[in-house]
């Protein structure tokens, strides 16, 4: 792997786990969020 | 809702589009088309349908309806339901593919057969022939059918959410597995000829060209829209059972990036190391040159997982596991908008909806199987599964922002919101996401055979607009079928009529949606009176 598809990787992946665990956990704190159930 | 989005093209489209388009620098119109269209698609269609189901609609059509005083915004819903049952007919087929495979691998076919001869046989393809009924996969394609209809006939709380509480951590668990052996593959291990970190390289090395190249921006855009599933109805759908101050805005982002994991990298971690490892990196890019993954997913993959021994059975059936639960809970997803219409608009039971939902799309599914070696699959994915959708969001997009209008919008958006959404995407909801779309949408239309530029000095040479054969009116005009014609010389019909009656036909049910619509509408209008 050359340095730079290294960066592409790491920045990439640190946005996206990021934002997804803040969301998830986030969504898992507020008992609202879920579906409403037919 | 992330089991809605998270489906087969994020592990087998994905990674091949990013390769394609400039490895790296893919990411980057990727996750700005993310954040300007598909999280504002998102919160669009989450507040479309939530706001419908306080109506007491629960599908596109009556959704629309409400959106406006206009009699005519009823029917652009119909593309809520043409989309979701045109595209499960075909998704189903795909689907029943995943289960096939997951019964051979277990049952060791791949390791007496090789897997590339054995997917063609498997769907009938033979050399200058147009029709197939290729036994084994109508029996899975039945089967597939028949595993959703009855999730879907038992409703949302016992059906649907069940099925996406297992499959999804099943799915994380198994994507999760074979990422880890992807990339822990070694040249010293049996069979591996190259690092999988060179197939790595591959998806990931930024070529900066790709940036300033339109088509990279019209592949990322799209993915963004095949990944996230908007622009279909289904995600409407499910929001309509939201009570009317339950929060939609953290739920459709952190379905939105949950997707977004599973995608970048998860998807990103498997397919094209695993390949590259077994394959090398020359035969990959030739392999995924066409932006799809699929010949390396169900051509290479059972091959290569040969290599791992003991494991090799166990390999096979957790990736088409995995893709088999990815799809599932997709194909759950489209198929309740419809269920919900009938339901709703015409008074049917749940079981006989889903008997309906499973008749409608075993017709069409057939068509599918049957055609298959003439191209109807490729219509359908084509006009139900791209050019729709976007067609579909571009409506959603305006009717949203500029008829229902921006301020009930914005306030139907954060009402009972578990998150402050930053007052920027006001704006972007009004002004840049349609527009994006629509560049999308043009782009789709007009895509050049090469370069955008080079089409551009194509038409000051006077030379004319070379249409590529993959865009809209390259479709419309077949342009690079070669001796385009209904009938052979012989009087059997060709490939080009296949095409044709497919696009025919799918007319032909887009219209009988709008009937549809237009007999309940009519129907609830004489009651009335």
């Amino acid at each position: 792997m050359t340095l730079s598809a290294w960066i592409m990787l790491g920045l990439t992946w640190g946005i996206v786990l990021f934002f997804a665990g803040k969301f998830f956990l986030m969504a898992l704190r507020k008992p609202s969020s879920g579906s409403g159930g037919e | 809702m992330a089991g809605n989005a998270v489906g087969l093209g994020n592990f087998l489209r994905f990674p091949a589009q990013a390769a394609q388009h400039g490895g790296g620098a893919f990411l980057l119109p990727y996750l700005v088309s993310f954040v300007l269209m598909g999280i504002p698609l998102l919160w669009v269609e989450w507040a479309i349908g939530r706001h419908g189901g306080q109506f007491g609609h629960h599908s596109p059509p009556g959704m629309f309806d409400r959106l406006g005083r206009a009699r005519w915004l009823k029917y652009v819903g119909v593309f809520g339901l043409f989309t979701n049952l045109t595209v499960a007919a075909y998704y189903c087929y795909i689907e029943s593919w995943t289960l096939a495979y997951v019964w051979h691998s277990l049952v060791g076919t791949f390791q007496s057969v090789v897997p590339t001869e054995f997917f063609p046989r498997y769907l009938g393809m033979e050399a200058g022939r147009v029709t197939a009924i290729p036994g084994e996969a109508v029996w899975w394609f039945l089967v597939t059918l028949g595993l959703n209809v009855w999730i879907l006939s038992r409703g949302l709380a016992k059906g649907i959410e069940i099925a996406a509480k297992i499959g999804m951590p099943l799915l994380l668990l198994f994507a999760g597995i074979l990422a880890v052996r992807a990339l822990t593959l070694t040249p010293e291990d049996p069979g591996v000829v190259q690092s999988p970190l060179v197939g790595l390289n591959f998806v990931w090395q930024p070529q900066v060209r790709g940036l300033v190249d339109p088509s990279t921006w019209l592949a990322a855009a799209g993915q963004v829209f095949f990944t996230l599933s908007v622009g279909m109805g289904s995600i409407h759908c499910y929001a309509a059972y939201l009570g009317r101050d339950q929060d939609i805005a953290l739920n459709a982002s952190s379905a939105g990036w949950m997707n977004e994991f599973v995608e970048v990298i998860l998807g990103g971690s498997i397919l094209i190391p695993v390949a590259t490892a077994y394959l090398g990196l020359n035969a990959v890019q030739a392999a995924t040159a066409g932006g799809s993954g699929f010949g390396l997913g169900f051509l290479a993959l059972p091959a290569l997982f040969n290599q791992w021994g003991w494991f090799a059975p166990f390999a096979g059936a957790l990736w088409f596991g995995l893709l088999f639960f990815a799809g599932i809970t997709s194909s759950l997803a489209m198929g309740q908008p419809i269920l919900a219409f009938l339901q709703d608009e015409f008074e049917m039971q749940r079981t006989r909806s889903a008997v309906a939902f499973g008749v409608a799309t075993l017709g069409l599914g057939f068509v599918c199987v049957w055609l298959y070696p003439g191209g109807a699959f490729d219509e359908f994915d084509f006009w139900s599964g791209t050019f729709a959708l976007v067609l579909f969001a571009l409506g959603e997009a305006i009717i949203f922002a500029w008829i229902f209008g921006i301020d009930r919008g914005w306030t139907e958006i954060t009402r009972g919101a578990d998150m402050r959404i930053p007052t920027v995407f006001r704006l972007v909801i009004r002004y840049v996401t349609p527009m994006f779309i629509l560049t999308v949408f043009v782009g789709a239309i007009l895509k050049p055979a090469g370069r955008w530029g080079d089409a551009v000095r194509s038409v000051f040479a006077g030379e004319g607009w070379p249409f590529a054969g993959d865009s809209v009116v390259g479709k419309v005009l077949h342009v690079g079928d070669r001796g385009y014609q209904w009938f052979d010389a012989s009087g059997r019909f060709t490939h080009g009529f296949v095409q044709d009656m497919t696009r025919f036909l799918l007319l032909l049910v887009f219209l009988g949606c709008a009937f549809l619509v237009w007999l309940a509408w009519h129907r609830k209008t004489k009651a009335v009176r």
